[in-house]
């Protein structure tokens, strides 16, 4: 291929306004309903949602529509207009019809492009500017920075679709197909990483189908990280839509396409309309991609239909599995043979190229079954291990422990991952496996081990291996199965999961570590307590402290050897916000299941005193109920307000003396019009919702008094508890 | 003048333009004659600037044509398959010629309403093929160009309107001194436009003479022989060919001489 195309220099227009004209009339339909569908989603939905979210919400909404709606409709309509745009390429008579006007291919090109960019993108910042204008007239202010974030991300997105659908349409000669390319590689390397773990699955000890995606595939299918990876937070005060650094990537690849989209066209001859790809220099490129897309998924397909799915406890096959990838890559070659070719006669010609492939697949095939690199014999070298957090359901009250460098214990792990590997055969054979001994029946089971190690060269290893534990039922006990569970690797984890510094690092909340804030305390199925209840602030705190303890000298374990009988378990769930200065947090949940072993978190969690009281069926207009449910804001002389904390989406935060007394005087008043309500543990926390808990401290008796209350924005006291001026610290 | 030398073109394989060489003279009607498959309409789109040589040269006026805006800005094409826009009415394309054309002129578009009976508001898909013709020259020769390709220009046009464009063509070249290139299959209808001819067949010009010349010096015979048909050693035999017992010959030389 030679770009080198022999020209006569002439001066010519960087862009023609005639052909312009014309590719917006055919394009029309498509301009305006992209823009119809922004301005619905923009001004329109936004003015109808600023009187219920405010300031901060509107910001929030603002970007959640580029976050959710930006690339989907960047991806659909850059596509649709280049499409339209190009098909001219497609027919040899229209192609002849443009080529043949006095008019460079290089200005019908930019022209073309230039019209698809500003047929999104104008009417775009149009619509921006309305929101802006019509927001601002319902009272929103500083509204600029939040839509120029809006306008910029979705002018990254668009000019990445654009050159991506752009080099799709000028690869081929063929209407539809340039769709079809983009389309596939849009997730072909979601489908390409999930086949290959499948593969590897299914011949290689301990590795796993996982959901989540490698970085590389994410990176490369741009829809699937933006939806996992990105998203709105609040920062410092303001809404910011992440992801940006990967948006200037994927600014600089649809500028870098569009290049080479711009580079086929010079060199591509007007006589490959109709041809399935444009350029001859590329035609095996098209033809050894299909095969290998073809023979990854249909060969995966093929083998599960006719192998996998009978029976999962049967050795995979190699031979089975070889056979099935050259049946799906044969299909993949003579397809794309025929399409190229555009006859059914081409098996002759071509089964010296399929030599080629057919020999790549059987090589790929042994590579896998034969672990030609190691992957399945692989533990990392100590050195090399940043940390690694091992997984283990109901052994321990926590399921995953995080071992890091330096630990002494680490070793421990690897000598186990070693020994794992070691004992893989004879493992395999035991599960399953069914025994009568003295009139009682016992067998080996399965559970999985997972070991997730996190390199010093920021790679990951993951493992998980199906592993037999010896379980043991009494065939006397007619009611409840009690399960004794042992293997040399489930007591390994146990022992792990004992460590001190191991136990901290899996509730760093309880060490105090970082920000955090408590929210709520659940309790359930308590025997003690009848229901469930909510633990009251302080309660919060001495069962924290308490299950501190228990964790540390061993009192509390996993659910595996926890029996459930006669209501002698408590459940408790702490709930902690992790929250950075200026940013938004993260929801932490912590459960355990209590016994009376656990003798310090027992104490504390059948103290009725630790648990708030049941006010949400309290009638506020009855003046002796309210006086009765909330003696402090009725009778306020006898208590002082001792403290004021504050819970909302995300933050927590904590208020200033200075408006205890406002509080005590304006709750009476917001709870008789609705405008708070008391707090319920059936409500949730949003952004336009906060938990406001008022202590309260009673002269007379000296005893303290917690009340809680759901307060609304954009009621009076909304304004006073997110006064910045009104926080502590 | 359009001036092509040595040029060849290749698709997938297959020569199309075998080192083809055509000199068409200013201000002259040159007819590009040659059975179907011959490549007339390769030639044509090599001089409209579509297709790219694979090598030799292409020049219309003296400068190359692929690419050169200046030079296809005087160069108006009528295709054997006339193409528009999706739903584009004749209006609608005068408006686009007029756009990239600079020599568009509208009181010639209006003065040849009488020439051509179309309807301009209608979708030009939707008029019938010869009315499409009818339409192509129509904006083609408003576009007042100095060079004018047509492929089989009047395929689908009925004899009236044959007559008619021919008419309009002429005068064209006689006012203006345009220099036309026409493709077409039928001799018989290029002996009343054409002042030069050639003919080509697999891709080279066999013959290009002035039509007086040709139809002086070349002579076509059907001869149907008994059995098998002889060597016809002494004649300068061009062109060959037979149906059944009937051999058609084309043969260089004077009628009386040859027969």
């Amino acid at each position: 291929m030679s770009w080198e195309v022999p020209t006569m220099i002439s001066k010519t227009p960087f862009f023609d306004k005639t052909v312009a004209r014309q590719g917006l009339k055919r394009t029309f339909p498509l301009w305006l309903t992209h823009a119809v569908v922004w301005a619905m989603a923009m001004p329109v939905l936004m003015t109808n949602i600023y009187p219920h979210t405010g300031m901060l919400g509107i910001g929030y909404y603002i970007l959640m529509t580029v976050h959710i709606g930006g690339p989907l409709m960047a991806a659909f309509f850059s596509m649709m207009m280049s499409e339209l745009l190009c098909n001219y390429l497609y027919s040899a008579r229209s192609v002849s019809f443009y080529h043949s006007l006095p008019v460079r291919r290089s200005a019908l090109f930019r022209t073309n492009l230039l019209v698809g960019l500003g047929a999104l993108l104008v009417p775009a910042a149009l619509i921006g500017l309305v929101t802006w204008v019509m927001l601002t007239a319902l009272g929103a202010r500083d509204l600029v920075p939040t839509l120029l974030r809006w306008f910029a991300a979705y002018a990254e997105y668009v000019i990445f679709f654009t050159g991506f659908s752009l080099l799709c349409a000028h690869v081929t000669g063929h209407v539809g197909i340039g769709t079809l390319i983009y389309a596939i590689l849009n997730f072909a390397a979601v489908a390409l990483e999930l086949c290959v773990r499948f593969i590897l699955s299914m011949f290689l000890y301990g590795v796993r189908v996982r959901t989540e995606l490698i970085g590389v595939t994410r990176f490369l299918s741009p829809l699937v990280k933006i939806y996992y990876d990105h998203g709105v937070l609040l920062q410092d005060g303001a809404r910011i839509y992440t992801g940006g650094s990967y948006r200037l990537r994927l600014l600089a690849a649809g500028v870098v396409m569009t290049l080479l989209a711009w580079l086929l066209y010079r060199v591509r001859r007007s006589e490959s309309a109709g041809e399935i790809v444009s350029e001859p220099a590329l035609r095996p490129v098209f033809k050894y991609c299909m095969t290998a897309g073809f023979a990854f998924i249909v060969g995966v397909i093929l083998y599960f239909i006719t192998y996998f799915i009978r029976d999962e406890q049967t050795p995979a096959s190699l031979l089975w599995f070889t056979v099935c990838m050259l049946a799906g890559g044969a299909i993949g070659y003579f397809v794309s043979e025929m399409m190229l070719r555009k006859s059914l006669r081409v098996f002759k010609r071509s089964l010296g190229g399929f030599a080629a492939a057919a020999a790549a697949i059987v090589l790929f095939c042994a590579a896998i079954g034969f672990d030609f690199f190691g992957v399945e014999r692989r533990v990392p070298n100590l050195d090399d291990i940043k940390s690694v957090t091992v997984e283990l359901y109901g052994v321990a009250a926590f399921d995953t422990a995080e071992i890091r460098a330096g630990d002494p214990w680490l070793s421990d792990v690897t000598d186990m991952h070693r020994a794992i590997i070691r004992n893989k055969d004879e493992d395999r054979s035991r599960l399953s496996r069914t025994e009568v001994n003295d009139g009682s029946q016992s067998w080996w089971d399965g559970q999985t081990v997972t070991l997730e190690y996190e390199l010093t060269n920021g790679s990951k290893l993951i493992r998980a291996y199906t592993l037999p534990a010896w379980q043991w039922v009494r065939p006397d006990e007619d009611a409840d199965v009690e399960q004794d569970v042992s293997s040399e690797y489930v007591d390994t984890v146990a022992a792990l999961c004992a460590y001190p510094e191991v136990i901290e690092r899996a509730y760093p909340m309880f060490w105090g570590e970082g920000q955090w804030y408590q929210t709520t305390g659940e309790v359930w199925q308590s025997a003690a307590t009848g229901d469930w209840k909510q633990l009251n602030e302080e309660g919060f705190k001495k069962a924290a402290e308490a299950l501190k303890q228990d964790l540390l000298e061993g009192r509390l374990h996993g659910w595996r050897n926890t029996r459930e009988d006669n209501g002698d378990i408590i459940e408790v769930t702490l709930g902690y916000i992790k929250n950075e200065t200026g940013r938004e947090g993260d929801f932490y949940d912590v459960h355990f299941a209590v016994t009376p072993e656990a003798g310090r978190t027992w104490a504390v969690l059948t103290d009725m005193t630790n648990y708030c009281d049941e006010l949400k069926d309290v009638d506020l207009s009855d003046p002796e109920a309210f006086g009765q449910a909330y003696p402090m804001l009725a009778h306020p002389d006898g208590w002082t307000c001792t403290g004021a904390s504050v819970i909302s989406w995300k933050s927590a935060w904590t208020l200033s003396e200075s408006v205890y007394d406002t509080l005590t005087e304006q709750l009476p008043g917001a709870l008789a019009q609705g405008d708070v309500l008391p707090w319920d543990y059936d409500m949730g926390l949003s952004e336009q919702q906060a938990r406001l808990t008022l202590t309260y401290c009673d002269q007379a008796a000296q005893e303290t008094a917690e009340r809680s209350f759901m307060i609304f924005e954009g009621s009076p006291l909304w304004d006073l508890i997110t006064d910045e001026e009104n926080i502590a610290g | 003048m359009i001036e092509i030398q040595d040029l060849v073109k290749t698709f997938d394989g297959f020569r199309a333009l075998d080192g083809l060489t055509l000199h068409v003279t200013q201000g002259g009607i040159y007819g590009l004659v040659g059975p179907n498959g011959s490549g007339k309409s390769t030639v044509i789109r090599h001089i409209t600037g579509i297709y790219r040589p694979d090598s030799g040269s292409v020049t219309v006026g003296g400068q190359p044509v692929y690419e050169n805006v200046a030079v296809k800005r005087r160069i108006a094409y009528i295709s054997d398959d006339v193409y528009a826009f999706l739903s584009a009415s004749l209006k609608d394309m005068k408006e686009f010629y007029r756009g990239l054309y600079p020599q568009f002129d509208t009181q010639r578009y209006e003065q040849l309403r009488e020439a051509f009976p179309l309807d301009e508001r209608k979708a030009i898909r939707h008029l019938s093929k010869g009315m499409q013709k009818q339409a192509a020259f129509w904006l083609a020769m408003c576009c007042r160009p100095d060079y004018l390709v047509l492929d089989e220009p009047v395929d689908g046009l009925d004899p009236v309107m044959r007559r008619r464009v021919w008419g309009i063509l002429m005068n064209d070249v006689a006012e203006r001194g345009t220099t036309v290139l026409v493709s077409s299959h039928n001799l018989r209808e290029l002996e009343d436009v054409c002042d030069h001819v050639g003919i080509i067949d697999r891709g080279r010009v066999l013959i290009e003479r002035s039509l007086s010349e040709l139809q002086d010096n070349i002579v076509k015979l059907q001869i149907a022989f008994e059995g098998e048909a002889p060597e016809l050693s002494g004649l300068d035999v061009l062109h060959r060919s037979a149906a059944g017992r009937v051999q058609t010959l084309i043969v260089r030389g004077r009628q009386a001489e040859v027969e």
